[in-house]
């Protein structure tokens, strides 16, 4: 299993349900604190919104986990807690192991992870909430609350999976495809 | 009555570092308890600086290794045969302050087990815990055979002395050149990548740990004119000459960064931005010239006043560079958007400061202490529990 | 020996040195920290994830009400909100995703409060009695001086379904909405064209639509519902017309930048275009339109009882092409769209005629696309490709919600409609549809039993005509604004000028006027004229500083409805449950409960009437008997109306959340059903606007809403919505961070004003005077010469919330809109004009 992310830019209406969401399922209790994310100032949520304005029309773009199969970050672990699943291709996080060195943070070049300020360990998509909902056989909660119907979740190594049939339709484009990531996080753009 | 008053200056002499070091702990451990996730903050700060500052001072073990037992240089009349003992105990100690402050940036200090029993081979960092481990096995065995071997002994074990010292070596150049692809690896940070850094370290190591060695070496030759002498002129002509290839490489490492923007986006502000003033008035006015000029002088007139003020200025130069080094580029990293910055920020919080200060207190004081423990004075012997004295 | 004893005493000294230097450190929490840190990643690692319970509910974080479920933790805390798939109208935004964090917000209005000082808001807690009977008897005062109708409520849509329920318990008509700072001017341009209603009485079929044009309107604000069903029609093309990229536009949506206030140029550009080009549907015109109607030279159209003696001046005339002959419209087999001829009167005058249709295209010729350029600022090539599209791909333009602008909206929405009259793509599929009725019962209605007036409430209760009190007086705002359905800023004429009559009390219950109204002096000098301000919210507003008492409302998630689906084309009715009660230490009470309490303080005998029984005092027997009777009351009248089963329906509604009663059915109106307009069709020329004074045809009038921005420093201030705005859901938790409480200007205007991404500036009302400092987004989202900052999310002044309260930063653009209302229809106009000074 190969578990992938679809997002497609031409339906999304920066509602930020899926910010949210992702902040009241996943860390409900960094939501009641001052500074809930202070990393990113930001909620304690694994997903991030940026808006580039380059004289053109305003872009939007949503950074989470690109759950990359060349993951920088699982190079850079030294004790492994930083890992690929063998069974979903997701990457994940054993806090059990980790030891809080940071070095997966300097090595996302997506900046897709931020430190808990109450454990100062690394935090990333999916969090608790919705790893349990995938391992149940269900969409994370941000592909769940879209209301544009933007974000699909699935299986890349099974031709039926929504994703499939995304990228079999659209013309996608992967973000910082040049470093050699190999992200499975797929913007469609046309 | 001479009997107490020397005991009371050996209660001094071990008591007085003994606390200090107790109390430098005590600081780092308060510290670490403060510690916070600061709004905008960047990963690696002040704590992961002053580790890979007192990591690359430990490197001048090399001057002992390479060439004072591989390839034999004795001094002109044994002063760098009589100084070995201090000279493996210094980078020891530096050795212990860079973990104490690694440790202490580390979220779960206490499970840095870990790193062994998970190991990544594709983690720089496991290598490093891995090479460390090499590193200070090879030096503190060397210090326990030249502890406890006596002069004659050690023609007969030369091989043994000749054996740790290549280990340590070895281990030591492996070591410096990962602790530079640990930032050298990472993609995200164009003002790092790259395999220039591991030259720069190396060199770093040859500076820095000479300068080091110098000055607390300098503690106790001070007082011996020969010994003093030979500092002056061997360490003097040590870092002069490696001085020069510092200056080369840092301003290598501009010209490359010029021609790629991501990393001229944070070397800009080095070179010409809010940090310049340090950069071109710390590290390369003083860093640079003013150390090269003044070894140069410590060499050619053998004067400990110029290789005192070279190497404080050298680590001083060091320490701010290393720091500008690993913060600054962390400041602007590529969006996903190509023409976007993340922007982040870093202010050294007071515990981070008071981390850092406490092992500042721990250096020399460890560095005492163990001067008072242990025979590592020329002429001194074990008496006690095997080496200490 | 004697060593070994030393240095024993000398790293016993030692140790105990340096253990004394750690307990001055305090090693408790040193280490208690360190345990923390690991008793908190096992607790995490731990938790019972699976140990939500859902609950199906609809949400109320805004007024469109979509379909969620929110899943509520162990210790009874609602965690996450996620939509309920298949109901009509599903969910979820930004502000909906915020809903966990109102249940226990550290600002919620938790007990009652009676203000020591109005204005200052020095509150002092007091318990439910003592709130409700000072009311009570204020109220009695009042009314014994000036009668009911000096009683005002002004809401918004939380518990609207009761306010005529509260009407006539207070015997006021004075129940005033918000409805003229938002969708009034619309809603009085949808009656006159097409007959019919509030926003969802018609609306573009989204998920069969081919290509729609918004103007004016996002579709990304509100309503998830009707935006899942755009977003993921795969063949819909969406243009937005609007001075700023609303938030619709990050998607692969053409954005058209629009100079503010030019709507009705655009659009009657557009309607030129169609009739110049032929590309409007000619037989929906004959036969469903007003379009072929005659019109005399005095705007009236020609009637039978105009040619006829004893005419009949219902039966409206055209000329049939099939015979040449005049016609009544009902009859006609070929109306002709163009006639101009002479006809003569049953006096024996002669007069020239001409159809609706050439007087619209007359007055579209004022706009042709090269003249709308240089007043809309769009190009005359983009308007061509937009009504070219519009017929060729049988567009839609949306008939809008919000749109209490710049004055001239009415204008603006009755030619959008008109369009989409001209395209004939009326309750067609992909076209601007009817939203079939779900027969939902009114709360009370007047009706003749025995004889007798009474008003039945839907759950029986009777109360006989002497109790009406001043019910049928006339409202304040239909005594200045004839067609309005609401406008609040006559509620403050008639407290500051008591005219027609006084207003001395006024209930304010789930909204927030200062928040939502132009003319925020005019607002706060009316509060302190007032006897009594009563504001019943679950946060704090700007009003609640004046108010003498303030009164904790629940929120959606504590309360049970049912009502029906609004944004949707079929009949549908969904259910709220209740998620939760109310937090520890929060005595929130149902505004229902609250408003029949007092009325049972202050007229006893009102409330008996309306069948509130003493009993109901009780906030518990309330929620056990009168709610359940007030449900079951409806259940019973849908399941009548549709002859279904009511236990059915009462299931399907407790365990799906919604019930769909009926599909849409096209091709109804005006095809077999006529329109609630004069002539029972599609009106492109308005004969009720004709009959109010108005102009029948839509015109392109500048604003005198505010004076124009001349000066290199002056803009106009335009303002709208996004998926996080509301006033409850601006002050959650993370709109801290996905809040956006900046101003907006355009890069090249930054650029001459030298101003930064970021720079804090000050602006100046041009109308108001009103000065307020704001941060500046350099940003390509609005158009050159016009500012833009959301509604709702920023600039709370309430003493209520903390001086560094982050919604406390940015401006309410209402601060600077001189409060002018259109004459008869009642709209506002909530856009102004500033000028920007850098700081």
């Amino acid at each position: 299993m190969r578990l992938a992310y679809v997002w497609d830019s031409r339906k999304c209406i920066a509602c930020m349900a899926c910010v949210v969401a992702c902040a009241s399922a996943n860390y409900p209790e960094l939501m009641r604190e001052a500074k809930p994310n202070p990393q990113w100032n930001w909620l304690a949520g694994n997903i991030r919104v940026i808006v580039g304005e380059n004289g053109g029309k305003p872009e939007l773009r949503l950074i989470s986990c690109q759950h990359c199969e060349n993951a920088p970050c699982v190079s850079a672990c030294p004790t492994r807690a930083s890992y690929i699943d063998r069974r979903t291709g997701l990457v994940r996080i054993d806090h059990s192991k980790c030891i809080g060195c940071k070095a997966c943070l300097v090595a996302c070049p997506y900046g897709a992870r931020w430190l808990n300020p109450a454990t100062m360990l690394p935090e990333k998509c999916p969090g608790p909430f919705c790893s349990k909902l995938i391992e149940n056989g269900l969409n994370p909660v941000c592909v769940e609350v879209c209301p544009a119907g933007a974000r699909y979740f699935g299986d890349l190594d099974d031709p039926e999976s929504p994703v499939n049939e995304e990228l079999r339709k659209h013309r996608v484009e992967r973000m910082l495809e040049h470093l050699g990531t190999n992200p499975k996080w797929f913007v469609i753009t046309g | 009555m001479a009997r107490s008053r020397m005991d009371l200056k050996r209660l001094g002499s071990v008591g007085i570092p003994l606390v200090l070091v107790l109390a430098g702990l005590a600081m780092v451990i308060y510290g670490f308890a403060k510690k916070e996730v600061e709004l905008h903050a960047i990963n690696w700060g002040l704590l992961v600086s002053g580790y890979t500052y007192f990591a690359l001072v430990a490197g001048g073990s090399i001057l002992v290794e390479a060439i004072h037992t591989i390839f034999g240089y004795k001094g002109p009349r044994g002063e760098h045969e009589k100084l070995v003992r201090l000279a493996i105990w210094f980078p020891i100690v530096s050795l212990l302050c860079a973990w104490i402050l690694i440790l202490a940036d580390l979220s779960r200090p206490l499970e840095f087990w870990r790193i062994f029993a998970g190991f990544n081979p594709d983690s720089r960092i496991a290598w490093m815990a891995l090479l460390y481990t090499i590193y200070i096995a090879a030096l503190v065995a060397q210090l326990v055979f030249l502890i406890r071997t006596s002069d004659e002994e050690r023609v007969t074990h030369k091989k043994i002395e000749i054996a740790l010292a290549s280990a340590g070596l070895v281990a030591g150049v492996l070591l410096y050149t990962n602790l530079a692809q640990v930032f050298g690896t990472m993609i995200s940070v164009p003002g790092w990548y790259g395999a220039y850094l591991a030259l720069y370290f190396l060199t770093y190591v040859v500076v820095l740990g000479a300068a080091g060695h110098a000055l607390f070496t300098m503690t106790y030759a001070w007082k011996h004119k020969e010994l003093r002498e030979f500092v002056s002129h061997y360490c003097g002509l040590v870092i002069a000459s490696s001085v020069l290839m510092l200056g080369l490489l840092t301003m290598w490492g501009v010209v490359t960064a010029w021609y790629n923007p991501q990393a001229w986006a944070t070397y800009s502000m080095i070179v010409e931005g809010m940090y310049s003033a340090l950069f071109w008035g710390v590290v390369i006015a003083l860093g640079i010239a003013a150390t090269f000029l003044l070894a140069l002088y410590a060499t050619l007139r053998r004067s400990a006043v110029a290789i005192v003020s070279a190497s404080t200025l050298a680590l001083i130069a060091g320490f701010v560079n290393i720091y500008l080094t690993i913060v600054v580029h962390q400041t602007r990293v590529p969006e996903v958007l190509s023409g976007l910055y993340r922007v982040a920020e870093y202010h050294a919080s007071t515990a981070e400061i008071l981390i850092l200060l406490g092992t500042f207190i721990i250096w020399p004081s460890l560095y005492a202490l163990g001067k008072a423990i242990l025979p590592l004075l020329p002429g001194e012997k074990p008496k006690k529990l095997l080496i200490f004295k | 020996m004697k060593t070994r004893r030393r240095d024993f005493i000398k790293l016993s000294a030692a140790s105990t040195l340096a253990a004394l230097t750690m307990l001055s450190v305090q090693p408790h929490s040193v280490v208690g920290r360190m345990l923390a840190k690991q008793l908190l990643l096992e607790e995490t690692s731990k938790k019972p994830l699976e140990g939500l319970r859902f609950v199906k509910t609809f949400c109320g974080m805004c007024g469109a009400l979509c379909g969620i479920r929110v899943g509520v933790d162990s210790s009874g805390r609602p965690r996450v909100v996620l939509p309920l798939n298949g109901h009509p109208q599903r969910g979820l935004c930004g502000r909906s995703a915020t809903a966990p964090w109102l249940w226990d917000h550290p600002l919620r209005l938790k007990k009652p409060m009676v203000n020591e000082m109005r204005g200052e808001a020095r509150f002092k807690e007091v318990d439910w009695d003592t709130a409700l009977n000072g009311i009570a008897s204020k109220l009695k005062e009042i009314v014994s001086k000036y009668g009911y109708k000096a009683i005002a409520i002004t809401h918004h849509d939380a518990w609207s379904y009761y306010m005529p329920l509260f009407s006539y318990l207070f015997g006021t008509p004075n129940v005033i909405s918000h409805v003229s700072m938002c969708h009034a001017n619309g809603t009085v341009a949808r009656g006159h064209i097409l007959g019919a209603g509030g926003p969802p009485a018609v609306d573009p079929d989204y998920e069969n639509a081919s290509f729609l044009v918004l103007i004016g309107r996002t579709l990304s604000t509100a309503s998830m519902g009707a935006l899942h069903r755009a977003r993921t029609n795969k063949g819909l093309q969406i243009v937005v017309v609007d001075p700023r990229m609303p938030e619709i536009g990050f998607g692969d949506v053409k954005w058209i930048p629009i100079i503010p206030g030019t709507d009705a140029a655009f659009a009657l550009s557009i309607i030129y275009v169609l009739l110049e080009e032929e590309l409007y549907n000619a037989d929906f015109l004959k036969k469903y339109s007003n379009a072929p109607f005659l019109i005399k030279p005095d705007g009236k159209p020609l009637t039978e009882a105009d040619v006829v003696e004893g005419g009949d001046p219902k039966k409206y005339l055209v000329f049939d092409a099939k015979d040449g002959k005049l016609k009544d419209h009902k009859v006609a087999l070929d109306p002709d769209l163009w006639y101009v001829g002479e006809v003569t009167l049953k006096d024996g005058s002669k007069v020239t005629v001409k159809t609706a249709l050439t007087l619209l295209k007359e007055r579209a010729s004022n706009y042709k696309p090269e003249v709308a350029e240089s007043i809309t600022g769009v190009k005359a090539s983009e308007i061509r490709w937009v009504a070219r599209k519009l017929a060729l791909s049988n567009g839609v333009v949306d008939d809008t919600w919000y749109i209490a602008r710049n004055w001239n909206d009415y204008d603006d929405v009755r030619s959008f409609l008109i369009i989409n009259v001209l395209l004939g793509n009326i309750d067609k599929p992909g076209g601007l549809c009817f939203q079939e009725s779900s027969k939902f019962p009114s709360v009370i209605s007047v009706k003749t039993i025995e004889g007798k007036k009474v008003a039945e409430t839907v759950y029986g209760a009777r109360m006989p005509e002497e109790l009406f009190g001043d019910v049928t007086k006339t409202r304040v705002d239909r005594a200045k604004y004839p067609l309005t359905l609401s406008t609040f800023d006559a509620v403050l004429d008639a407290i500051l000028e008591e005219k027609p009559y006084p207003i001395k009390a006024l209930f304010i219950i789930g909204t927030n006027p200062i928040g939502r109204d132009m003319n925020t002096r005019k607002i706060i000098e009316a509060y302190k004229k007032l006897d009594l301000l009563v504001v019943i919210d679950i946060m704090p507003t700007d009003d609640a500083d004046y108010a003498d008492y303030v009164l904790p409302d629940t929120i959606f998630l504590e309360r049970e409805e049912i009502t029906s689906t609004k944004w949707t084309l079929h009949a549908s009715v969904q259910k709220q449950s209740k998620v939760v009660d109310p937090p520890k230490g929060v005595d929130a009470r149902d505004a229902l409960w609250i408003m029949f309490e007092i009325a049972r303080r202050a007229f006893p005998e009102r409330a008996k009437a309306l069948g509130w029984d003493d009993k109901y005092a009780d906030y518990e027997v309330y929620k056990d008997e009168f709610l359940h009777k007030l449900d079951e009351a409806i259940l019973s009248s849908l399941a009548k109306a549709w002859n279904i089963d009511k236990e059915k329906l009462k299931t399907a509604l407790e365990e799906e959340g919604y019930y769909v009663l009926s599909k849409k059915k096209y091709y109804v109106r005006p095809y077999k059903t006529a329109l609630a307009t004069p002539s029972g069709k599609a009106e492109i020329y308005s004969l009720a606007a004709l009959a109010a004074g108005l102009d029948p045809l839509p015109d392109y009038k500048p604003p005198p809403a505010y004076t124009p921005p001349k000066a290199p420093d002056e803009f106009y201030l335009v303002n709208g919505k996004s998926p996080l705005t509301s006033f409850q859901a601006s002050l959650m938790e993370p709109l801290r961070f996905v809040g956006d409480r900046s101003v907006w200007m355009n890069p090249k205007d930054a650029e001459r004003l030298g101003i930064r991404d970021g720079d804090m500036v000050e602006l100046e009302g041009i109308d108001t005077g009103w000065k307020a400092r704001v941060r500046i987004r350099v940003t390509e989202r609005v158009r050159e010469g016009v500012l833009f900052a959301y509604a709702t999310v920023c600039g709370r002044m309430s003493k209520l919330i903390p001086k560094d309260y982050f919604a406390r930063e940015g401006v309410n653009p209402n601060w600077f809109a001189k409060g002018y209302v259109i004459p008869i229809v009642g709209g506002g106009a909530s856009n102004s004009s500033v000028r920007v000074r850098k700081l």
